[in-house]
């Protein structure tokens, strides 16, 4: 692997921690760099271009292009990115919530507004799914991560059939009058793993 | 950790059987590569001299497997294979041979990264 010099093998998450050893080890062994060289290749790799490369993907909230990494959280904090819009809010139970229902409203172009005065409606409902939370001014810090990992497998023995999900996640502080744009694709199958037959879903696919 | 070995090593009498979950895989599988990695840990702060020597003992037998011999998982001697998972167990390969340093032991897994 280090003679060949391609350096696209390792495309999920615990790659590194199933390869490095080794490298590192035959390394020391041998007393050769290449070994350190080409492990630092492949892990660069997998965190520069394996989850989307730097320059080419959007960054979640669509409005910045990130130039550092595939996931650069300055851009998901930054002010003109507010980040994925929040959970749809759910009905407010009796005795909680008093303020305006539908306070997230979508437009055509699918940008969506935060109506509701957060500063006055503190939103108890939404608290109980644990993404939302109140801060002492009253502005609403939302917590937005990807789904769990739809390749999870079944055996036990943690194989994930091929399926990777971008490890970003954002915390968007939401106030009144907030438009938030709309939300884009968040890639989470590994594109690799259709066409590598020589790759782990075919030959581990299983593992 | 002496806990948690005892019932491994009890679980796993023969560390060369294939490990059968929903379907039988070999034992050099990733997830016992794992294990060993902790068991060669244990391996280097057991005190016990009897234990140590029985750690060694039970991964040099894991790692001689008759089926398949100090090889990269699901690959056959001298083939190349790309992916991490395979190439787990190389570590405690590599491990062994740096207790008894026997060639044949760390033959694919350097094969793998040359």
């Amino acid at each position: 692997m280090v003679a060949k010099g391609n350096t696209d093998a390792w495309w999920w998450i615990d790659a590194i921690q199933m390869a490095m050893p080794s490298f590192a080890k035959l390394g020391v062994l041998e007393n050769d760099t290449k070994y350190f060289d080409a492990m630092w290749g492949f892990y660069n790799s997998s965190r520069t271009q394996q989850g989307g490369a730097c320059g080419t993907r959007k960054s979640a909230c669509g409005t910045a292009t990130c130039t550092t990494r595939p996931v650069c959280p300055a851009h998901l904090m930054a002010a003109p990115c507010p980040g994925p819009k929040p959970a749809p809010r759910p009905a407010p139970e009796a005795g909680t919530a008093s303020g305006p229902d539908g306070g997230v409203t979508a437009s055509p172009d699918g940008s969506t507004t935060i109506a509701f005065d957060a500063r006055t409606d503190v939103r108890t409902d939404a608290r109980a799914d644990g993404r939302t939370d109140a801060n002492t001014d009253g502005s609403i810090d939302v917590s937005v991560a990807p789904g769990p990992d739809s390749g999870s497998d079944a055996s036990g023995d943690g194989g994930d059939g091929g399926t990777v999900v971008s490890d970003w996640s954002v915390k968007q502080t939401i106030v009144a009058g907030m438009t938030l744009p709309a939300q884009p694709k968040i890639r989470t199958s590994c594109p690799r793993a259709a066409r590598t037959s020589t790759g782990r879903g075919a030959m581990a696919g299983s593992s | 950790m002496h806990r948690a070995n005892n019932w491994f090593v009890s679980a796993h009498p023969d560390p060369t059987a294939d490990i059968v979950t929903n379907k039988a895989r070999p034992s050099n599988l990733w997830t016992r590569a794992a294990y060993y990695e902790g068991l060669m840990g244990l391996y280097g702060v057991e005190p016990d001299a009897t234990k140590k020597q029985s750690y060694y003992d039970y991964a040099v037998t894991w790692g001689s497997s008759p089926t398949h011999p100090w090889t990269m998982t699901y690959t056959a001697a001298g083939v190349m294979t790309p992916v991490a998972d395979n190439q787990a167990c190389g570590q405690i390969y590599i491990d062994l041979y740096n207790i008894d340093k026997q060639d044949i032991r760390i033959q694919e897994i350097k094969g793998q990264h040359r």
